[in-house]
């Protein structure tokens, strides 16, 4: 042994060796994955399908030009993969066991109306408890394919067809609450996160443009003065005041953007569910603080700021007006809602207190962003609003849709699922949002009467029949038009 | 006791009061008959899986354990179910129903199923008061897979008067209240099963 030479090994020739073998191999392993996942089948709606499609078809070319990889991109390759490969986590979860799938295919519809007939959506549990949106898939796949330039240009575009032009997005639901659909309010929310980045990619940039200045010249200010003027050290002073305030620009900028973006994605939630997506927060923050510094969690908003912004567009819908039903004068809200707007009036009294406000003020960077969010919110909302399709535009407001709730309710009263409003024949498919908040109503009515109404025999009778209302709603709305084509001729 | 006719079935789908029949949702008119109502087919299937289940011991399973004999199969609007010869499976009908305290409904194959060997149901019986899908014990006695869409027309429903009506119509009492989808056998709530699964030694 000693007479020999040591091979000629270098960590470059290393990596090359092993990567480029291991990455056939995982590139067959993610392949056949994606492919044994598709054909086991089991999904609620094809769009899991179409997710393993789109990793098959990048997992392909990535083969089929491994050889052609410089070795200096094998482990930005190889990232990748282990990248979308993950992703095949969100197909195998979204199998119909694992979600309430009687309101997969029509939340998928729903969902779809607001963000435009090319998205896609998997909806699938997730053992954290929390609502959370994943994706854009394809747009990630292709900005990533064509930054590798041994693949020639267009073929991803080109093998993917139709599938190219589609969007795809996954949102996750806490598996606890698997059949609570009530509580699935909270899917407008994340519906919000699309909106909100369309927003921050058209609009954020030129409204912190507009103030940073100003923002600094407050912070400039309020930082020199905590630095003493020392004459002999007036350029290490200027550097470091400098930095200090570009540091903390940059926090309130991250501050604000994050802010909005929850803010913008509350306002959708609410403004497509009404008082029901306040209802779902004010349940899913019921065991979380409600007055989180946004530095310590990373920049969320505090939720008694976010409660306090959905109470203000959802005052239409609980506080008392008086309407006109049927010609006569009556006082909103009515017996059948009473219930429901006091419970989730309620928040009033948690919004109240002013404690999210001195947490916001305690750090300077985040005051100066919700100062900025404060004076800018009106146009924020108006601008975020105006990104949904023309025939969302028009909020839900539960007081305009009072004879239909009661209606609903009153099924849910003997026990039948509120797909329908009416009775037959003169019967109309219930709205999605209109069973969403009918469940709700239902829920406060009968804790009001019974405060020993909500055990689980109840519960679980209460989220079967808006399950079962939500699916036949949407069956109807699908086949009733081409059935009732059918019998007219 | 008399079956009702189609005037009478349209009069107690009308009927907002107690009595009121809900049939939910029929989605084509046409669904009403002479003297009977067609239901379409759910598509929430359950099937045995036999390499895991020995026998079925009826009062000895916990409800848990029957998820090692049987599961669930959710089949999307717009697929099918292939169901095989010689196997059952339980469906549901896609329409909820509920039944008032004075009407027991009848469940009846239809024959163009029965003509390629599909039996829907067994236990035929719908008592006054019951609230729910209805079960249905889909078995293919014929000799070739018959591929079931849900949604298609599956079964028929025959009314007729309960006298004197129940008097405490279902009322959260029974096994199968509410049900949206196929249950899996609750044999082993009946309270009397028991007594008789017990040695009777010493």
């Amino acid at each position: 042994m000693s007479g020999e030479e040591p091979p000629d090994w270098s960590e470059g020739q290393w990596r090359n060796d092993i990567l480029r073998r291991q990455l056939h191999l995982r590139c067959d392993v993610v392949r056949n994955l994606a492919q044994n996942l598709k054909h086991a089948g089991g999904f609620p709606t094809r769009t899991p399908e179409r997710l393993c499609d789109l990793i098959s078809h990048s997992v392909d070319l990535i083969t089929r030009y491994l050889h052609q990889t410089p070795p200096e991109h094998l482990s930005d390759v190889n990232l990748f993969l282990c990248l979308i490969a993950e992703h095949l986590r969100f197909v195998e979860r979204s199998r119909v066991a694992h979600t309430p799938w009687s309101m997969i295919q029509a939340t998928e519809q729903f969902l779809m109306r607001q963000a435009g007939a090319d998205s896609h959506f998997i909806l699938r549990p997730q053992w954290s408890y929390n609502y959370s949106l994943t994706g854009e898939f394809v747009e990630y796949h292709q900005t990533t394919m064509n930054s590798m330039p041994w693949i020639p240009s267009g073929m991803w575009e080109e093998g993917l067809g139709d599938l190219a032009e589609e969007r795809i997005y996954c949102i996750a639901f806490p598996r606890i609450e698997r059949l609570n659909a009530p509580l699935h309010a909270n899917w407008g929310h994340e519906l919000g996160h699309i909106i909100a980045a369309r927003w921050i990619k058209n609009e954020f940039g030129r409204l912190w443009a507009d103030e940073e200045s100003q923002i600094k010249a407050r912070m400039q200010k309020t930082v020199e003065g905590r630095f003493p003027h020392a004459p002999d050290q007036a350029l290490f002073r200027r550097v470091v005041v400098d930095q200090y305030v570009s540091d903390l620009a940059s926090a309130a900028m991250r501050a604000a953007r994050q802010g909005i973006t929850e803010l913008i994605c509350d306002a959708i939630g609410v403004h497509l569910f009404g008082p029901a997506a306040l209802a779902a927060s004010l349940e899913f923050s019921a065991g979380l603080s409600l007055d989180e510094n946004p530095t310590d969690c990373g920049m969320y908003p505090p939720w008694r700021y976010r409660l306090r912004l959905m109470l203000d567009a959802c005052e239409t819908d609980l506080a008392q007006h008086p309407v006109h039903t049927g010609g006569k004068e009556a006082t909103y809200p009515r017996p059948t809602v009473g219930a429901f707007c006091e419970s989730v009036g309620a928040a009033r009294f948690l919004v109240a207190q002013k404690s999210d406000h001195t947490v916001l003020n305690q750090d300077m960077a985040v005051r100066e962003a919700y100062d900025l969010i404060r004076r800018k919110w009106e146009k924020i909302h108006r601008q975020a609003l105006g990104m949904l399709p023309n025939e969302s535009q028009r909020p839900y407001r539960l007081s305009e849709r009072l004879p239909t709730i009661e209606d609903l309710v009153g099924k849910l009263e003997r026990n039948i699922p509120p797909s329908e409003v009416g009775v037959w024949p003169d019967t109309s498919t219930a709205l999605f949002q209109d069973i969403i908040n009918a469940a709700w109503v239902f829920k406060a009515k009968k804790l009001v009467q019974d405060g020993g109404w909500a055990c689980t025999e109840n519960i679980e009778r209460l989220y079967r029949l808006i399950l079962k209302a939500i699916e036949a709603s949407f069956v109807q709305s699908v086949f009733g038009p081409r059935l009732a084509q059918l019998d007219a001729t | 006791m008399s079956t009702i006719t189609r005037h009478e079935i349209e009069n107690r789908l009308k009927r907002k009061d107690a009595n009121s029949l809900v049939i939910t949702p029929l989605l084509s008119p046409k669904q009403i008959g002479d003297a009977s109502v067609d239901v379409r087919l759910g598509n929430q299937f359950i099937i045995f899986r036999l390499h895991t289940c020995g026998v079925f011991e009826p009062y000895k399973m916990l409800i848990s354990q029957l998820h090692t004999m049987q599961e669930r199969h959710v089949v999307r609007f717009g697929d099918f179910f292939v169901l095989h010869p010689g196997t059952l499976a339980l469906g549901s009908t896609f329409e909820y129903i509920c039944m008032p305290a004075d009407l027991e409904a009848q469940v009846e194959g239809r024959s163009s199923w029965a003509r390629v060997g599909l039996q829907i149901a067994t236990a035929t019986s719908v008592e006054p008061g019951f609230k729910g899908v209805l079960t249905l014990e889909l078995s293919n006695v014929g000799t070739i897979p018959l591929q079931l869409y849900p949604g298609v027309r599956i079964a028929q429903l025959f009314f007729r008067d309960a006298n004197p009506p129940a008097a405490d119509a279902y009322m959260g009492q029974r096994k199968y209240e509410c049900a949206i989808g196929p249950e899996f056998s609750k044999i082993r709530n009946d309270p009397d099963g028991s007594v008789f699964a017990e040695s009777i030694e010493a």
